[in-house]
C-alpha cells in the first residue's frame, strides 16, 4: 500500500480590512493509501475514526456519454439494475438486507462516470462490502425487473422535463454536443428507454461493470490493513471485462449567437441558461478559467453578473455561473431567473458584462480576492471523509491526478489579469454561445430580436 | 453472504445496536450566557483547520401574525444591507476573500446567519457578526430594498417553481390557525404593506442578544473564544422580551384535501398528518413510524407502490421538525400512466395496516438503525454541528437532542407504534394533496418533438 497525502502550501495576501493574512504551510488535508488488485481494480483508502461510520464510492469510468440516441438512458438504467437482486440476495432481499443495517446506497450516472455510493455504520463494514461485491459481480437481470425500471425511468424522464432548469440545460447540451453521448441527459429520453432490451443491459454490464474500469474509494472508521484484506477477499476474483464503451463527444459550436425560446405562455417568470463548451479539466487553461468563472458569476452575490444584473440594474432575481467540468470539454454556463418583463434586458445586460470582461483587466484587488477564496476554500473540500472521497472520485472521473488541487493553486500563482482577459476572449465569444430561455414568447421575443438567431419551440409560433 | 445467514446477522445487529446506543457520545459542548442574555455554544474540533460560526435568532414563520407575513425574511434581508462599519456587500466579500462562505435563511422557528471559514479567520467573522447584531440600522431605503429581495425570492422560489407552489398549498391546507401555514416569503400584499414601524417593532423584539444563540464549532480554543466573544458581543444591549402565546392547531372534522392540476410531468400524491411539536414524547415513536412506512427501498410504502403495484417511480416520507405543531408526511411520484385514485388507496392501505397489525421486530430494528445512521450523517460537517446545536437549543431546549433522540428510539416498542399510529393517523387529522398533470400541452411532448 502506498501512503499518500494531499498537502497545501499557500500564503494569502489579504487586502481585506482588519482580517490579516493567512498562510497554509504544509497543511495536510487528506491522508490516504492506494493500491491495485491484479484484476485492475484501483482502491483508495482513508482511515478516519471521528465517527463510527464508513463511506464508499465505487466509480465506473464510463457514464451516459457512451449512450447512443437509439438507446439513451442505457447506462443509468443498467446501473440501477444492479440493485434488483443478486445470486446471493435474490429479488428485494438485497434492499431489505441493506436497509436493515440502517445503511444507505445510492446510484448516480453522470456523463463521464457511474457511481455506487454507500454509507453504513462501521460495524457493518464487512456486510456493506459483501453486498457491493455481490452486486457488481453476481447481479441477476430479469425481464420483469427491467420492465419495471424502464417504466420508472420513463416517468423520471417526464418529471425531469417538467423542470425548467433541467430542460434548459438539456437544450444547451444538445445544441453544442448533438443528439448522442454528451448531448443526451444521463437519465435518457423516453423513446430510447423504451428500446432497451435485457441483452443490451447484459452487454453494457459485460463491457463496463468490471474491475479494470472501476475504482473503489472507501474511508471511515476502519483499520487500513483489515480493510485491504476484506477488499482482496471480496474483489480479487472479479474477472476483467471486455473493452469499455467509448464516449461520444461531438462538439458543434454555433457560428452565431443561437437563441432557443421555449414558449411557456403561463410562466410567472423566465428562466435562462447561456453557455458554450469550455476545456477539459486536465487542460492547462483550467486554472485561469476557474478564476474567471468566480469573477463572472461563480462568486455568488459579489460576482460581476450579480452586482450588475441583479443589484444595479435590477433585471434578474438570481444569476450565477459555473463550469460543468468533464473529462472532455466541460461547459461554461450562466443561469438565472428574471421577471418576464425584464428577462430580455437581463440577457442583453449579461452580454454587456461579457463584452466588458473581454476588454478590461480586472483590478488586482479583485483578482487577489479571487485567488484567496480558492486558497482558503480548498481545505473545506476535504472536511469530512465523505467529502474527501467525493473529491477523490470526482478527480478520478475527470481524468486528473489526486494532487490536482495543490497543483491548481500553484497554477493560480502563474495567472494574472491579462490571462483572465485572454480566457474571456476565447470562451465568452457571444458569436458562438447558446442562449436558452423558457417563458412567454410574446414578452421575450421583441427584446431578443436582433441579438442572435432565434428558434422557438412550442406555443403558437412554432 | 448467503441468504441463510440473514437471520443470524439480524440478531447480531440487534446486539451491536445496543452497544452502540449505550456508548453514543461526541465531543463536549461548552455552553455559557453573557450578561445581556446571549447564549454561547462552543464545540472544539481540531481535525480540520476550519471553523463554523452561526448566529441563530429565535424567530421564524411562527412569529408572524396575519398582515405581517414575510416580515422575518425582510429582517433577514436587512441584515445584509450594511452597517456604519461595513457597507452593503462587505460581509460576503470579506468572508469569501478569506476562503470562506456565508449565507442565511429563515425557517419555521429560527433565523440563521452562518459562515464557514479557515480557522485563522474566526476573529474576523466574530467582528462582522457582532457588528451586524449591534449596528444594523433600519431605514426606509433599506426596507424598500429588502422587500424587493423578498419579492424576487418569492417569484423565483415559490411562484415560478411548481414544487414551491405545491409546498405552499400543502402548508396552507395543513395549518388553519397556526402561522406555519404561510410561506417564509409571506403573501405579496403583506410584503407590499409592511412599513417601517412594523419592521422596527418586529426587528427590535426578536433580533437582539437575549433572543440569540451564537454557535461556534471547529479548530479553536474555547477559553480564548469565550473571552473574545464577551468583548465583542457583551456590550450589545438587549431589550425586554414579550412572552409569546403558543398557538395550537384546532382539530378538523374531516380531512383537508386539494387537487392541483400542474405540470410536474407525472401524477403525485402527498399524504400527511398533524403531529405535536418536536419536544413531545411521541416524537421518537413517530420517527420510527416514518422510517417503517417511508424511508428506503424496503419501506412499506415503497415496497407496495414501486415493487408490488408498480404504480410509483419513487416514494419517501419525513417529519417536519418544528417547535409547535408539526407534520408527518409521505409522498409518491407516480409512474406516468398510474391512476392517482389507485395510488391513494395503496398509500392509505399501508398507513391503515400500521394501525391494525403489529410490525415485526426486524422492521423495528431496521427503523432504529436508520435513526442512528441518520444522526451521524447529519452531524458530519462543522456546518451540520452548528445548525443542529443552534436549532436544538431553541426548539427543544436540549443541545444534545439528537443523541437523546437516538437513545429514546431504542426504547420504542411494537405496541407503542400501534398506539401512536392509531392516535395520529385519523382522517380528521389528515391533509392530502393530489397533483395531476394537465391533459394537453405537457412539456415532455414538446421536448420529444424537438428531438
Amino acid at each position: 500500500m502506498n501512503k499518500k497525502r494531499i498537502i497545501i502550501n499557500a500564503i494569502m495576501i489579504c487586502i481585506i480590512s482588519g482580517a490579516g493574512a493567512y498562510s497554509y504551510d504544509g497543511e495536510i488535508v487528506s491522508d490516504y493509501t492506494d493500491f491495485s488488485l491484479s484484476n485492475g481494480l484501483e482502491v483508495y483508502l482513508i482511515e478516519d475514526h471521528r465517527q463510527p461510520m464508513i463511506d464508499f464510492i465505487m466509480l465506473f469510468r464510463t457514464g451516459s456519454a457512451t449512450d447512443s440516441s437509439r438507446l439513451s438512458g442505457l447506462s443509468a438504467l443498467s446501473l440501477t439494475m444492479l440493485m434488483n437482486g443478486t445470486e446471493n440476495f435474490p429479488g428485494t432481499a438485497l434492499n431489505n438486507a441493506i436497509d436493515s443495517t440502517g445503511g444507505i446506497l445510492d446510484f448516480t450516472t453522470l456523463r463521464d462516470g457511474s457511481f455506487i455510493e454507500g454509507t453504513f455504520l462501521s460495524r457493518d463494514f464487512s456486510f456493506a462490502l459483501e453486498a457491493l461485491a455481490d452486486m457488481v459481480q453476481r447481479p441477476v437481470f430479469t425481464e420483469e425487473n427491467l420492465e419495471r425500471e424502464k417504466r420508472r425511468f420513463e416517468s423520471i424522464a417526464m418529471q425531469r422535463n417538467s423542470i425548467s432548469s433541467a430542460r434548459l440545460r438539456d437544450a444547451l447540451y444538445m445544441n453544442n454536443f448533438g443528439r448522442e453521448g454528451y448531448g443526451l441527459p444521463a437519465e435518457g429520453r423516453r423513446a430510447g428507454l423504451r428500446r432497451v432490451e435485457l441483452d443490451d443491459v447484459k452487454e453494457y454490464f459485460t463491457h463496463n461493470i468490471h474491475p479494470d474500469n472501476a475504482v473503489l474509494f472507501i474511508g471511515g472508521d476502519i483499520k487500513a490493513d483489515k480493510a485491504k484484506k476484506t477488499i482482496k477477499k471480496l474483489f480479487a476474483d472479479w474477472a476483467p471485462g471486455k473493452d469499455v464503451y467509448r464516449s461520444i463527444v461531438d462538439i458543434t459550436l454555433p457560428d452565431t449567437l443561437e437563441i432557443i425560446i421555449y414558449d411557456n405562455p403561463d410562466a410567472p417568470s423566465t428562466d435562462f441558461v447561456i453557455g458554450r463548451p469550455a476545456v477539459p479539466a486536465v487542460s492547462d487553461r483550467a486554472a485561469a478559467l476557474i478564476l474567471f468563472d468566480y469573477i463572472l458569476g461563480g462568486g455568488g452575490e459579489i460576482s460581476r453578473l450579480w452586482q450588475s444584473v441583479v443589484v444595479e440594474q435590477a433585471l434578474a432575481t438570481v444569476i450565477q455561473s459555473r463550469i460543468d467540468w468533464s473529462r472532455h470539454e466541460g461547459v461554461m454556463m450562466i443561469s438565472g431567473n428574471a421577471s418576464n418583463e425584464t428577462a430580455a434586458d437581463a440577457i442583453r445586460e449579461i452580454m454587456a458584462v461579457i463584452e466588458e470582461l473581454r476588454e478590461i483587466r480586472v483590478p488586482v484587488s479583485e483578482f487577489e480576492d479571487t485567488k484567496n477564496f480558492f486558497y482558503g476554500n480548498f481545505v473545506g473540500q476535504y472536511e469530512t471523509t465523505h467529502s474527501s472521497l467525493s473529491m477523490m472520485a470526482t478527480l478520478n472521473r475527470l481524468g486528473v491526478k489526486q494532487d490536482f488541487y495543490p497543483e491548481l493553486l500553484k497554477r493560480f500563482d502563474q495567472c494574472d489579469p491579462d490571462k483572465l482577459r485572454d480566457i474571456a476572449r476565447e470562451f465568452l465569444n457571444p458569436n458562438n454561445m447558446t442562449v436558452v430561455v423558457s417563458g412567454p414568447i410574446r414578452k421575450l421575443k421583441p427584446g431578443l430580436t436582433g441579438l442572435g438567431n432565434i428558434t422557438v419551440i412550442g406555443g403558437g409560433e412554432n | 453472504m448467503k441468504k441463510t445467514g440473514l437471520k443470524a446477522f439480524s440478531i447480531f445487529l440487534l446486539f451491536l445496536l445496543f452497544v452502540l446506543i449505550v456508548s453514543l457520545s461526541g465531543s463536549e459542548i461548552f455552553e455559557t450566557s453573557l450578561d445581556n442574555g446571549l447564549t454561547l455554544l462552543i464545540r472544539e474540533d481540531h481535525s480540520v483547520p476550519l471553523v463554523a460560526v452561526r448566529v441563530c435568532y429565535h424567530v421564524g414563520i411562527k412569529n408572524e401574525c396575519p398582515g405581517l407575513t414575510g416580515i422575518t425574511s425582510i429582517c433577514e434581508a436587512i441584515m445584509w444591507q450594511g452597517t456604519r462599519a461595513y457597507k452593503k456587500g462587505e460581509i460576503a466579500r470579506i468572508i469569501q476573500a478569506g476562503g470562506g462562505y456565508t449565507s442565511s435563511f429563515t425557517d419555521w422557528d429560527v433565523t440563521h446567519f452562518y459562515s464557514r471559514v479557515p480557522s485563522d479567520m474566526l476573529d474576523t467573522v466574530l467582528m462582522l457578526e457582532a457588528d451586524r447584531m449591534a449596528g444594523t440600522g433600519l431605514t426606509s431605503e433599506k426596507l424598500l430594498l429588502s422587500k424587493d429581495i423578498v419579492r424576487k425570492k418569492r417569484l423565483s422560489e415559490v411562484e415560478s417553481s411548481i414544487y414551491g407552489r405545491i409546498n405552499e398549498e400543502y402548508f396552507n391546507l395543513a395549518y388553519r390557525a397556526h402561522p406555519y401555514g404561510h410561506n417564509k416569503y409571506g403573501w405579496p400584499d403583506d410584503i407590499n404593506r409592511i412599513n417601517l414601524n412594523d419592521l422596527k417593532k418586529h426587528f427590535h423584539a426578536y433580533f437582539q442578544p437575549s433572543n440569540a444563540v451564537l454557535v461556534i464549532a471547529g479548530d479553536l480554543e474555547t477559553e480564548a473564544i469565550v473571552k473574545r466573544v464577551t468583548e465583542l458581543f457583551g456590550n450589545i444591549n438587549s431589550r425586554p422580551m414579550e412572552e409569546r402565546r403558543p398557538i395550537s392547531e384546532p382539530e378538523s372534522i374531516g380531512d383537508r384535501r386539494s387537487v392541483i392540476v400542474a405540470d410536474i410531468g407525472v401524477p403525485a400524491i402527498i399524504m400527511g398528518y398533524r403531529i405535536p411539536g418536536i419536544s413531545h414524547p411521541d416524537y421518537p415513536v413517530l420517527n420510527i413510524i416514518t422510517n417503517i412506512l417511508g424511508t428506503g427501498t424496503s419501506s412499506r410504502i415503497y415496497q407496495r407502490m414501486v415493487n408490488d403495484e408498480k404504480s410509483a417511480m419513487y416514494t419517501d416520507g419525513g417529519i417536519i421538525m418544528s417547535e409547535e405543531p408539526g407534520l408527518i408526511y409521505f409522498y409518491a411520484l407516480l409512474n406516468y400512466d398510474s391512476p392517482v385514485e389507485d395510488a391513494e388507496k395503496q398509500m392509505s392501505g399501508e398507513i391503515k395496516r400500521i394501525k391494525d397489525e403489529m410490525i415485526t421486530e426486524a422492521e423495528l430494528e431496521k427503523a432504529k438503525n436508520q435513526v442512528v445512521v441518520n444522526y451521524y450523517r447529519n452531524s458530519r460537517t462543522l456546518d451540520d454541528i452548528t445548525r443542529n446545536l443552534g436549532t436544538a437549543r431553541f426548539i427543544t431546549g436540549d443541545v444534545n437532542f439528537g443523541k437523546h433522540l437516538v437513545n429514546a428510539v431504542h426504547h420504542v416498542s411494537t405496541e407503542k407504534i400501534i398506539q401512536t399510529a392509531q392516535k395520529y393517523f385519523k382522517n380528521s387529522n389528515r391533509i392530502v394533496v393530489v397533483i395531476s398533470p394537465p391533459e394537453a400541452g405537457d412539456a415532455y411532448i414538446l421536448e420529444e418533438e424537438h428531438e
